[in-house]
Parts: structure tokens; sequence; C-alpha cells
């Protein structure tokens, strides 16, 4: 992978995140830097690298593979106390 | 530091994420987190924020993060976001070691198509609990 695509694929990751951190939208102006920077990063990239990163963000819109149930259920921890807040069934 | 967010779900059904703030103290680390943070060391409960009261709720998802005591928020923040676009897409759990902090996640697979929103819900439980601790007038979680 060439640094252009690990950062392509590492600022996309950042925006995708911070979006939902921030309730779901950025302001305009940090929109706008992050589109900016990927906008710079986007030509510098190969045309195999584009249409990788492309088919990589299709994939992240389907659900990444997860358990059904964890198997785990909480505990009550007291203040002062070393003990997880949370056991695994055996 | 370790903090531990995790969504719980009630027999009868209420939903909600609780929060839990251990501390290592003059223990603490300034580099890289130690080999046995948080596991078996988790540091000492010093305030906790809980929505749903334990014992016996099942647990839908969950981040734990250990950092330094005194490392601001923002740190862990910008890495978190680093911890979660090195592991992207790949399937559940992840744990991983990114700058002075150790992530561990997660969900349920009702969770998951919306990933990102329940890992942001789960960090902004965190910080709340660890923003309040730190306005307190010692500066410190009660202890």
């Amino acid at each position: 992978m060439t640094n252009a695509a690990r950062t392509y694929r590492e600022l996309l990751g950042e925006l995708l995140f911070e979006r939902e951190a921030a309730g779901g939208e950025l302001s305009e102006e940090q929109e706008s830097d992050y589109a900016e920077r990927l906008d710079d990063v986007w030509w510098q990239l190969s045309a195999e690298e584009r249409q990788a990163i492309e088919d990589e963000h299709q994939e992240t819109a389907a659900p990444i593979a997860a358990p059904g149930d964890l198997g785990a259920v909480d505990v009550e921890v007291e203040e002062g106390s070393h003990a997880a807040p949370r056991r695994w069934a055996a | 530091m370790f903090l531990v967010m995790q969504r719980v779900r009630s027999a009868s059904g209420n939903d909600g994420i609780n929060a839990f703030h251990y501390q290592h103290g003059p223990a603490s680390w300034t580099d890289t987190a130690p080999a046995d943070v948080p596991e078996p060391n988790r540091g000492s409960l010093v305030s906790q924020s809980v929505v749903v009261p334990p014992p016996g709720n099942r647990v839908r998802s969950y981040l734990d993060i250990a950092a330094p005591d005194d490392a601001p928020w923002e740190e862990i923040h910008r890495a978190f976001v680093r911890f979660l676009v090195a592991h992207g897409p790949a399937p559940l759990p992840w744990s991983g070691i990114q700058a002075r902090c150790k992530f561990q996640v997660g969900l349920e697979q009702a969770l998951a198509p919306r990933w990102r929103t329940e890992l942001a819900a789960l960090l902004h439980a965190g910080q709340a609990l660890v923003l309040r601790d730190r306005s307190r007038p010692s500066g410190r979680a009660p202890s």
C-alpha cells in the first residue's frame, strides 16, 4: 500500500467517526477541511487504488461480523474496588 | 486510568450506558502502558455513572480504555480514532494499543450495523465521566 492510499484510508475513517462523535454532522468548516485534504490525496492515488478504496467503502456500509450475544453480564462494584464491572459466562 | 463503558439491557428491557472510572494513582505510567494494565491491574474504582443499575444486566457493547491518569481527553480521543481506523471493518471484538492507550471493543450483532454511532456514544459516556471527575474542586475523582 502506498503512503497516499494509507493516508486516504486514515482520513476517511477519521471523518466517518468524527461525524458520529459530533452527533452525525460536523461543522461546514470541518467538512470542507476534510474534503480538501481527501481531495488532495485522491489525486495522488492510482486508478487501481481509487477503485480499491471505493470497493472498501461499499463494504464498510455493510454490517461487520460480531457475535449475536457477547455472553457477559454486569456486576455491581463499589468505589475503591479493583473488581471489573462485568463478568463473562463460563 | 482504566475506563469501562458498557451498554446494558435489564431483564425488563431498560437499556443504557454505564461508565466506570478507575485510577492507578502514583503508579500511573507516563509512556507505554505496562503489560499488566488493565488485566489484572485495573486500578481502583473512583467513580461511576450508572443509568441501568447492576447486577445481572446483559452487556450489549463495551469500550475499555487504559490510559495514564492525567492523559488529556483530546489525546485519548485522537488515539481512539487511530485505533478505529486500524481495525475498521474487521470482525469484532477488537483490541490494541495506540500511543499511550490500550483499547478493547465489543458489540453484539444487533448493534454492529451502526458501530460508529455506538462507539461514539460509549466514548461520550467515558468523556462525560472523566471530565466530571476532573472538574471537581480537588481536580481528582472522589475517593
